[in-house]
């Protein structure tokens, strides 16, 4: 992951950011999408990077440490961190506007999401994608309650820039039969504790 | 904005167009929260909002907390609501204490996956009732049909009037039912992690009639009928147990969806024109009540109010970029819950019930007007 991700320059979040309202993400042109699907998939911008929580939110993270990925962050405390990879900088993607949203509908060919700004303090919007949006590897993922990330900015490539829209479904892990079993135990302690026949 | 004066009857409902709470005013600054729903700005509850707005201090004021079912239409702010009201009986339905509710809601609830759920607002309300348990207060009262959940008598100039709560809901055979299907609900093994999103129909949810004197209202909750006839409102309307006065306002039920309407409630259960409110539901393809739902209730009462309209509001970004990105990529987009509406009634019930004064704020409108230019 850290090979992946490389050094991390994290900003002081009381130091003005380069960009206002934008965040810059840097990857290597060879990993392209990957390194994109490595930096959105499982995680939320807002949860920012710290060097206390390093390399904490890759997919195969969450395998192992499921208490990281149920964890609800705060929802408006959107850092601005910029990835420098180990190798050249020739690509980078340059974020306007993110939302963290949740599959309400599946239908056909479309869904309907609810979506949450990462990026200011907007009302909650609710909008319908067409699942032709989503990347081919993400569509089985598309079933109500999954939670993605969906991100409108430029990706600056060689002296080009393209205006983008990124749709990334998270990952999450199966449920284990621990945390269900947890989940029963729990229950049957409450109702004992409260005497609820 | 004023409280009504002690001797006057207030029925309050809140609706942004997702998300719905009734507030009673039953006498003496004697108040009953019915389901929760939060101001989008303040992230407060909309009821106690409205209580502070006007100068009621909650923690000694709401006497009844109620919990018609465990959607997350209806009880946003639930949990903080219990907590700020240690003089409130809390009262939620009889399936919901059962071991498979409390399983779902610790598995699901535990670990909110994004903003609230209706299983994670319920694992905070546990957790309230848990520290109400160690506080010593009063433990939640369980609805079931034909039960009386709470009665009070009130002493005016006017004349001595009682209020009497009583729930007509669910039946035995409608918590069995719901016991099968929450059990569905909980995830296996190896399935994927998702946010809880139950759209099945409701027959489970705690309808409340409230006698004030000589008025009863009627609160319908979100109770829907199924091909039962010992469930939902069919069971309602052939119980010889429930309360046989007639309703002059009624909550109706399932934000007035055709799947919810029983023409044996209007009959036998309400008087002829009653004062119907309700609250809209918009979410993705769902949009109730539909045109021809309005139609049907307006049929049935020319007294019909809903807290907030139908119409979709499309957002706009600061970013013009932004604004044309957004457009491109989405076949359709809305703001979700763009402004609180509020149906507020008031009058007298001694000595004489007076008529109603209704007055609408925010984005109440009256029903009528549901779907025009639209």
């Amino acid at each position: 992951m850290s090979g992946v991700r490389g050094n991390q320059l994290n900003l002081n979040p009381f130091q003005k950011p380069i960009l206002d309202s934008v965040a810059l993400y840097d990857y290597d042109e060879d990993t392209d999408d990957s390194t994109f699907d490595k930096v959105f998939r499982g995680t939320r911008l807002s949860d920012g990077f710290s060097p206390e929580a390093p390399d904490e939110l890759s997919a195969e993270d969450f395998e192992s440490n499921p208490s990281q990925v149920n964890s609800s962050p705060p929802r408006k405390s959107l850092h601005f961190t910029h990835f420098v990879p180990k190798g050249a900088v020739r690509s980078r993607f340059i974020e306007l506007q993110q939302w963290e949203g949740i599959v309400s509908e599946v239908s056909h060919e479309a869904f309907f999401a609810r979506l949450i700004s990462l990026s200011d303090d907007k009302p909650d919007i609710e909008a319908e994608f067409a699942i032709d949006e989503v990347h081919s590897e993400d569509k089985k993922l598309i079933h109500p309650g999954a939670v993605f990330y969906w991100s409108i900015g430029y990706k600056e490539d060689r002296g080009q820039r393209i205006r983008a829209s990124l749709v990334r479904f998270r990952r999450l892990p199966a449920w284990q039969k621990h945390e269900l079993e947890a989940a029963k135990k729990d229950a049957k302690d409450f109702a004992d504790l409260l005497e609820w026949k | 904005m004023h409280g009504p004066a002690l001797g006057e009857v207030e029925i309050s409902m809140f609706g942004p167009g997702y998300g719905e709470s009734v507030l009673l005013h039953v006498g003496d600054n004697n108040w009953l929260v019915v389901d929760s729903c939060v101001d989008s700005s303040s992230k407060q509850p909309v009821a106690l909002q409205y209580l502070q707005q006007i100068g009621v201090d909650p923690s000694e004021a709401v006497k009844l907390i109620v919990a018609s079912h465990w959607h997350d239409d209806h009880i946003r702010g639930l949990a903080n609501t219990i907590q700020k009201c240690p003089n409130a009986l809390f009262v939620f339905s009889s399936a919901l204490k059962r071991k498979e509710f409390l399983s779902l809601v610790f598995a699901m609830g535990k670990r909110p996956l994004m903003d609230t759920s209706g299983a994670s607002e319920f694992y905070s309300i546990l957790h309230a009732l848990r520290e109400r348990k160690n506080a010593g207060l009063d433990i939640p009262r369980f609805a079931i049909a034909d039960r009386l959940m709470w009665r009070k008598g009130f002493s005016h100039v006017g004349g001595d009037y009682g209020c009497e709560v009583y729930s007509l809901s669910p039946s035995d055979e409608s918590v069995r039912l719901a016991l099968k299907k929450i059990a569905s609900l909980m995830p296996q093994e190896r399935d994927p992690k998702r946010r809880l999103i139950d759209r099945s129909p409701n027959h489970n949810a705690v309808v409340l009639w409230v006698k004030i004197g000589k008025l009863s209202v009627l609160l319908g909750s979100d109770l829907e009928n199924i091909n039962h006839p010992g469930c939902g409102w069919s069971a309602i309307v052939s119980s010889r147990m429930r309360p046989l006065e007639k309703g002059a306002i009624f909550k109706i039920p399932h934000h007035g969806s055709a799947n919810a309407d029983h023409p044996g409630v209007w009959h036998e259960m309400l008087d002829h024109e009653p004062l119907a409110i309700l609250a809209p539901f918009i979410s993705g393809n769902i949009r109730i009540p539909t045109k021809s739902d309005v139609k049907r209730i307006c049929s049935r009462t020319s007294c019909g109010y809903s807290t907030a309209d139908v119409k979709d509001q499309k957002p706009k970004f600061a970013q013009k970029v932004v604004n044309k990105t957004v457009n491109e990529v989405v076949r359709s987009i809305r703001i979700v819950n763009p402004q609180m509406g509020h149906i507020r009634v008031r009058g007298k019930v001694v000595p004489m019930l007076t008529p109603w004064d209704v007055t609408l704020f925010g984005g109440a409108l009256p029903m009528s007007l549901l779907y025009k230019n639209y």
